[in-house]
């Protein structure tokens, strides 16, 4: 036998298992594949859109530099999706969702449909924070807050799940306003016309860039959810004009999820570095100037993230409010 | 004038051409294949369109939207299977003239009409540029309800030969929409806990089922398309654009049906072309009856669907209210390059407006061109064997139904309604009015609502309310006086115990519809179902007495008595064809989950052409293989969507 190839054996053997652990330790780090974005809406729609938005950047900004798909999974205004991420989905980072950021607070509005933990969402990140807005069109002679509150008028809303409903009624529930609100229409851009026809005089729930086009149509009344708008920022919130603490407690509660709009989750059980991972590739995103100017095209809507972490944080703080303030605004929707 | 020649300017640039072109092919694809809806193919286009200008954009976009409704006729005449929503009507009689050998006549007359149509429906669009803002505004929440409501009165025309099954079948039809959470309390209605459900019944899946399994039967018991009829010439597909060139005031009334309720929201392409279907039944002219192979029953919904999408863009570029499903989407479209639906359209973008007519326009004369050229190769697929296309039109109608969620209930679902349609199509209870009573109901059900919460019972005054409500009952009040004309020769009947049978089922299922709204759903969500459920009862009880008496009273067949209208019984044993069809689909379904959708499909296809009866392997082996091909370029390359992961894949991972 050779000597000096046997002397070389203990080496070899060394190399190969530094180069089996190498191989390891590479295997367990968070490495993506291909992701699939699930959107809780239809096509066309401000959740699919800004899901295919980022679908097209945010694999530049993770580990495997993944292929990023979407598929649309309607129902229930996200009900049905967050649902399906709740209890079916993989909870390997393959699979990530938009869905209504009204869902953590489902359980608490419609505890017999919405029934998990909302505790249990893990969230990536949001995209935008801005308030919504209550608008009445010109013709209609509402053109104040005091008219608004105190003339009998008619308000246009989708279902009684949808946010232009929510918001109708907690305006006209906690301010003890006059106005009907008329439910079954298909979106915000019916109602809109509907307005201009003379049919109903306004809606609430609507961004501010869709009215900005239009504002020679439309007066803008106030805001509903956290923060001021950008372009706007003296416009009044109703909820600070309710008068009962409580009342006025339980309306910041429902406008509350306006703070971290059009937001990204995981299903629970993921493991901590892969959304880690996520995370940190979401908020990376949001400072590339190559998406944000693709964003721009999104009909103005503002970028300005919440991190994953502080969703998780505010939602688990607002669900510990006093069980009085989710029945009172269980009654500001009835 | 100048903005013409602008537009034509920016058009005319090569690769704004090129994207035009590409999605035509795009769109002739997508509407051949059932299962992949335009809808689908726009939310997919839309990000490639992120770096291109407006033009080639939209130039790509409704280059896709606009021939869908021209190929997928394609399927619809060849095996009684409609590509999109958008050819149901087309089966009835297109399928019918391919089972007598003029697959190339109903070609030629389908493609000509459809692109005189889509070449109208752009005109309209054009002419209604200067006056689209007034228009949409004129129109009120109570006039959308007279239209739904005059639409559903076509029912009465669709009726067919036993008029009181046509208008049980509609409501029954009504009734299958109202199932999911409403628009208007936000419940659930009979969706019995299944979040499948909430959404309602998809649409394509209910049209797939309904119409296209239910021919494959037939098609096995003929052994192929068009039997023992003469072989189709190319002399065909002349005869056929002569008969729409002969049929001009059709298409061009049927083009104005489809163009303007095109920009109706809520009335869609399904609706849209039973309507020009039922209008054009009205005078049947020469030839066979509707149903039975009228060419007229494919001119009418060709032009009518091929118009609709420069209707639909009215409302979209004048407020930015989609006009239909796909509008919806390319909205989104219209975000991204910065535009704004409104006057800037019709001002500073006027000239980009009026490319999107020259799109509609272009696009539907390079589809219709494309597909005559390739009739003589697809007016010969009416003679292979049953053997080989049965197989692959089950693979492509179950992988495509499992597109629509990709759950196992897809299966089901199409499998049940597929097991409904067939029972309909041997009793004749008519399809047509199904689905055009599936179609509607949540529009009518929603405008009505709205109607109510805006003005009360006032809007039943407005003046279009009362012209169109007056002439929905005029003809619903003419097709029941040409009935009582009628009683006693409706011709042949189907057998009387599975027709008790049914009846009897259905007064069943309308009686528990209405108990369980009347108990479960709030006032709002209760009404349309009960009302609904209640007229299913009421038509399903006088059918079963109907048939009870002749029964009792038993009519000899005399000679010559043949089946009318719609109803087409297959010829032999259609419970062991039926049912063969049903087994193929269950077998398929569960390859599909045990092995994922290429294995499964190259199995099934192999399999299914050698039990059928093909004595050759290595063929039944190469058509598998080319078939799984082409399964993975659509449905993996052109539409890539995540499959789940098949059962022993997962059986693989545990180990």
């Amino acid at each position: 036998m050779n000597c000096p190839t046997v002397a070389r054996l203990p080496r070899a053997f060394l190399l190969g298992f530094v180069w089996m652990l190498a191989a390891l330790t590479a295997a367990q780090a968070v490495e993506f594949k291909t992701i699939t974005i699930k959107v809780g809406y239809g096509a066309g729609g401000n959740y699919d859109l800004s899901s295919r938005l980022i679908a097209r950047h945010l694999g530049r900004f993770l580990p495997g530099h993944p292929d990023i798909i979407v598929q649309n999974v309607p129902g229930g205004g996200s009900l049905k999706l967050t649902k399906m991420m709740l209890g079916s989905e993989p909870a390997d980072g393959s699979v990530i969702a938009s869905v209504s950021e009204a869902m953590p607070f489902a359980p608490t509005f419609d505890p017999a449909n919405a029934n998990f933990d909302p505790l249990t969402m893990q969230w990536i990140g949001a995209l935008s924070s801005e308030p919504c807005l209550c608008v009445t069109s010109k013709a209609s002679g509402i053109d104040t807050v005091e008219k608004f509150l105190t003339q009998e008028f008619l308000i246009g809303a989708s279902g009684k799940n949808s946010l232009s409903y929510i918001a109708a009624a907690m305006v006209k529930n906690g301010l003890n306003a006059k106005f009907g609100i008329v439910t079954g229409f298909e979106g915000s851009a019916d109602i809109l016309v509907a307005s201009q026809r003379g049919e109903v005089a306004g809606l609430c729930a609507l961004p501010y860039y869709g009215i900005a086009d239009k504002l020679d149509q439309f007066n803008i009344l106030g805001t509903i959810g956290p923060g001021t708008v950008a372009a706007a920022p003296t416009l009044p919130h109703f909820s600070d004009q309710i008068k009962d603490p409580l009342t006025r407690r339980a309306a910041q509660f429902i406008e509350f999820s306006r703070g971290f709009y059009l937001p990204l989750m995981a299903p629970p059980g993921i493991p901590r570095d892969t959304l880690d991972a996520l995370r940190k590739a979401y908020v990376e995103m949001s400072k590339d100037p190559d998406f944000l100017a693709d964003a721009a095209k999104m009909g103005g809507i503002t970028v300005d993230i919440t991190p994953g972490e502080e969703i998780a944080t505010q939602v688990a703080q607002e669900l510990k409010a006093d069980p009085a303030v989710f029945e009172a605004a269980r009654d500001l929707l009835k | 004038m100048d903005l013409i020649l602008t537009a034509i300017a920016e058009m005319a640039q090569p690769f704004r051409m090129l994207m035009l072109v590409i999605g035509v092919f795009a769109g002739l694809v997508v509407g051949v294949v059932p299962g992949i809806g335009g809808l689908f193919a726009m939310a997919l286009l839309i990000p490639m369109t992120y770096n291109m200008d407006p033009y080639a954009a939209f130039a790509l976009l409704l280059g896709m939207g606009s021939v869908t409704t021209t190929s997928d006729t394609i399927p619809a005449i060849l095996f009684g299977v409609p590509g999109s929503v958008g050819a149901a009507a087309t089966v009835l009689d297109g399928h019918a003239m391919a089972k007598k050998g003029e697959a190339a006549r109903a070609f030629g007359a389908s493609y000509s009409a459809s692109m005189i149509g889509g070449v109208f429906g752009a005109l309209v669009l054009a002419a209604a540029i200067p006056v689209m803002r007034p228009l949409v505004l004129y129109l009120k929440t109570p006039d959308f309800f007279a239209i739904c409501a005059f639409g559903l009165s076509i029912v009465a025309i669709l009726a067919g030969s036993q008029p009181l099954k046509g208008l049980a079948a509609a409501m029954l039809g009504m009734l299958a929409s109202f199932i999911g959470i409403d628009s208007i309390a936000g419940i659930e209605r009979w969706s019995f806990g299944q979040i499948y459900l909430w959404d309602g019944l998809p649409i394509s899946l209910v049209f797939l089922g309904l119409f296209g399994l239910p021919e494959l039967a037939s098609l096995l018991l003929r052994g192929s398309i068009q039997g023992n009829a003469e072989r189709p010439t190319y002399a065909g597909m002349w005869q056929g654009i002569r008969d729409t060139l002969r049929e001009w005031p059709l298409v061009l009334r049927c083009s104005a049906i489809g163009s303007l309720l095109g920009a109706v929201p809520g009335i869609g392409i399904a609706v849209l072309d039973w309507i020009a279907y039922g209008h054009a039944s009205r005078r049947p002219g020469p030839g066979p009856k509707f149903g039975q192979g009228n060419v007229r029953g494919v001119i009418a919904p060709e032009s009518a669907n091929n118009a609709k999408e420069g209707g639909s863009l009215i409302p979209t570029i004048a407020f930015g209210v989609p006009g239909s499903a796909s509008m919806s989407i390319l909205l989104g479209a219209f975000v991204i390059h910065g535009l704004v639906p409104g006057p800037d359209m019709l001002g500073k973008n006027a000239a980009l407006t009026i490319s999107m007519v020259l799109s509609i326009a272009v696009a539907n004369i390079v589809g219709a061109v494309t597909c005559l050229l390739l009739t003589r190769q697809l007016a010969r697929i009416a003679q292979v064997s049953a053997a080989i296309l049965v197989p692959l039109v089950v693979t492509f109608i179950v992988v495509g139904a499992y597109q629509t969620n990709m759950s196992a209930f897809d299966f089901l679902l199409v499998m049940l309604v597929g097991a409904v349609g067939m029972g309909m199509k041997e009793l004749n209870w008519p399809r047509s009015a199904f689905s055009l009573g599936f179609v509607l109901g949540p529009s009518l059900e929603n405008y009505f609502f709205l109607a109510y919460q805006i003005s009360g019972w006032s809007w039943l005054k407005q003046p279009l309310v009362l012209i169109l409500l007056g002439l929905a009952i005029a003809g619903v009040v003419r097709q029941t006086v040409s009935w009582i004309k009628a009683r006693g020769s409706t011709g042949a009947l189907p057998p009387v115990l599975p027709d008790i049978a049914a009846s009897s089922a259905l007064t069943l299922l309308g009686l528990a519809g209405v108990i369980t709204a009347m108990l479960d759903f709030p006032f709002e969500a209760a009404i349309f179902p009960a009302i609904t459920a209640g007229l299913l009862t009421l038509f399903s009880l006088l059918t079963t007495v109907q048939t009870v008496l002749r029964w009792r009273k038993p009519v000899s067949p005399g000679a010559g008595m043949t089946p009318a209208g719609e109803w087409q019984p297959s010829d032999g044993p259609a419970l062991k064809g039926n049912l063969t069809v049903l087994g193929l689909c269950l077998a398929l379904a569960f390859l599909v989950l045990l092995a994922g959708h290429l294995a499964a499909t190259f199995v099934f296809v192999a399999g299914g052409i050698w039990m059928l009866g093909s004595r050759s392997p290595k063929m039944a082996l190469a058509v598998a293989a080319g078939a799984t091909l082409c399964i993975y370029a659509v449905f993996d390359l052109l539409a890539s969507q995540p499959w789940p992961a098949p059962w022993l894949a997962g059986l693989f991972k545990a180990f």
